[in-house]
């Protein structure tokens, strides 16, 4: 009988998280279509400084993660291609692996300890400095005012995020293949492209654009369910982070395999 | 003596949360043009009952009249119109950390005017003028001192004209000068802009300093409504030991 109670009243709270969550979401995108029709303002200012932020304030730790991301995945795979004799093969390996997965993912991960943190923490330390209630005193729906914003700018900042850190993987693994595995120059970019379609390039970037929403709406989501002063800050901060990662890798499992058994 | 025209009315109004009862049987008229204090000790359901009014939490029971319309009835469009008319300064401010204070002030009028930048930021600097911050158009909120952070709240809370401010604890955390200046300040803005003011307090100095009226909460519920003398020379001991500060008395320390 207890073993039940809990569960059901597990079952109701996250029941209450997903309605809760949705709600959000409707609300932002209900905001971001309707602003305009509307006539009300989307703060382009603010979306310009959200994208600066998010963007290009993450270009060098994006970079350094993939850049050394290429450099181990080239290092790793060597010693197993030169067993079988295809050592050239790093290259091709190197650069489908960064471009339709490694790439997208790990980006989408760095983003969202860094920016997915810092949506929480600003909305949930506005929450409990009343500044949320205070926007929403003014006549001026929060939701609209400050997730609308960061939604998009991290729309469209996150797959430009993610060709940096694909370009930075192939620039590591590039690097190791020319300098250290003594591979032609030549002859490393020409098989690096020769099995790297297009496909792969637009399934890695049609992932970032999901991992995106995921991100900001996870981070806004527990910015505003944030209570209890600093201390409620910090635990919301750790949950959004977490949750993050776990949606992105989920949602990344699901897109491939979408892709694997559609035939991309 | 004509009737006076009622600016916010309360009725039969109860609230819990987590099945405590913070208010229950709340009847109140609020009129035009005063000053009304709600005072009451800490967890008296003061502030839970500003926020009812605003519409920011809605009541379990009751209903709260905002001249002649209920809020609950109210549709998004009619709530945000409503919200136009009325201002709230915050215990903490509540100003907007990312904004400097002309910036703070301009929001509202952004949001809900089409009036030019240059013409919002001529009415930002008039408020804060009025609240004596002038020449503090460019700092932000984090550089400013409490009672400067409490008069800049009260500069947004009314670029937009309202006719209605609501302020909660105003003057908590404040030196007795600083006190005195934001009383004073409330004073003169609802007499030079007309307004009807509400405010929630537990500062006695305060309370008799301001007040057209007074609602004295206890316990979630109303003892008694009245002019400030009429609260001052109130025979009830539980109104005595509040206003006097004293530790023996009915009042039951939590």
């Amino acid at each position: 009988m207890h073993i039940f109670e809990h569960i059901g009243r597990a079952v109701t709270q996250w029941c209450c998280v997903f309605i809760d969550f949705s709600r959000l979401c409707i609300d932002t995108v209900y905001w971001g279509v309707m602003s305009p029709i509307k006539k009300k303002p989307l703060h382009p200012q603010i979306v310009s400084y959200q994208m600066v932020f998010m963007g290009i304030q993450s270009i060098i730790i994006v970079f350094f993660v993939m850049f050394f991301t290429g450099i181990v995945l080239a290092m790793q795979s060597a010693p197993q291609l030169i067993q079988m004799g295809g050592l050239i093969y790093v290259a091709s390996l190197v650069s489908i692996s960064i471009c339709r997965e490694l790439g997208p993912v790990l980006t989408a991960l760095v983003i969202a300890g860094r920016i997915g943190a810092a949506i929480t923490a600003e909305i949930g330390s506005m929450k409990v400095n009343e500044q949320v209630e205070a926007l929403d005193t003014m006549a001026v729906n929060p939701v609209r005012y400050l997730v609308v914003p960061k939604l998009i700018a991290l729309f469209f900042m996150l797959p430009c995020l993610t060709v940096i850190g694909d370009v930075s993987g192939l620039l590591g693994g590039y690097l190791i293949g020319v300098h250290n595995l003594r591979i032609n120059s030549g002859l490393y970019i020409q098989t690096a492209l020769k099995f790297l379609t297009l496909k792969d390039i637009y399934t890695g970037l049609s992932k970032s654009f999901v991992f995106a929403v995921i991100i900001t709406m996870v981070g806004a989501y527990q910015g505003f369910k944030t209570q209890g002063g600093a201390v409620g800050v910090g635990r919301a901060t750790t949950i959004s982070v977490v949750t993050s990662f776990i949606l992105v890798i989920i949602a990344d499992a699901l897109m491939t395999s979408i892709y694997y058994f559609s035939g991309y | 003596m004509p009737e006076r025209e009622i600016a916010v009315s309360v009725k039969d109004l109860e609230k819990s949360f987590e099945g405590l009862k913070v208010l229950q049987d709340i009847d109140l008229d609020i009129y035009r043009g005063e000053t009304f204090v709600i005072m009451g000790g800490s967890g008296s359901g003061k502030s839970t009952l500003l926020r009812i009014m605003t519409g920011a939490i809605k009541p379990n029971a009751g209903k709260v009249y905002i001249g002649e319309k209920e809020i609950s009835e109210l549709d998004d469009e009619e709530r945000e119109a409503m919200k136009r008319r009325f201002g709230m300064s915050f215990q903490s401010a509540a100003l907007l950390d990312s904004l400097s204070v002309e910036e703070n002030v301009s929001l509202p009028l952004k949001e809900h005017t089409r009036l030019t930048p240059s013409v919002i930021s001529i009415i930002a600097k008039m408020k804060l003028n009025l609240v004596g911050l002038q020449g503090f158009e460019h700092y932000m909120p984090s550089a400013l001192s409490g009672g400067m952070r409490k008069r800049a709240g009260l500069a947004r809370a009314i670029a937009m004209d309202p006719e209605i401010v609501f302020y909660d604890e105003p003057t908590a955390g404040l030196d007795p000068i600083m006190c005195a200046v934001i009383d004073r300040l409330i004073l003169d803005l609802t007499r030079k802009l007309n307004l009807t003011s509400i405010v929630v307090t537990h500062n006695m100095e305060s309370v008799f300093r301001i007040a057209d009226r007074v609602a004295m909460l206890y316990q979630g519920k109303l003892l008694e409504v009245g002019t400030k003398e009429q609260i001052k020379n109130s025979k009830n001991d539980i109104i005595q030991q509040f206003i006097k500060g004293k530790i023996e008395g009915p009042i039951q320390l939590s």
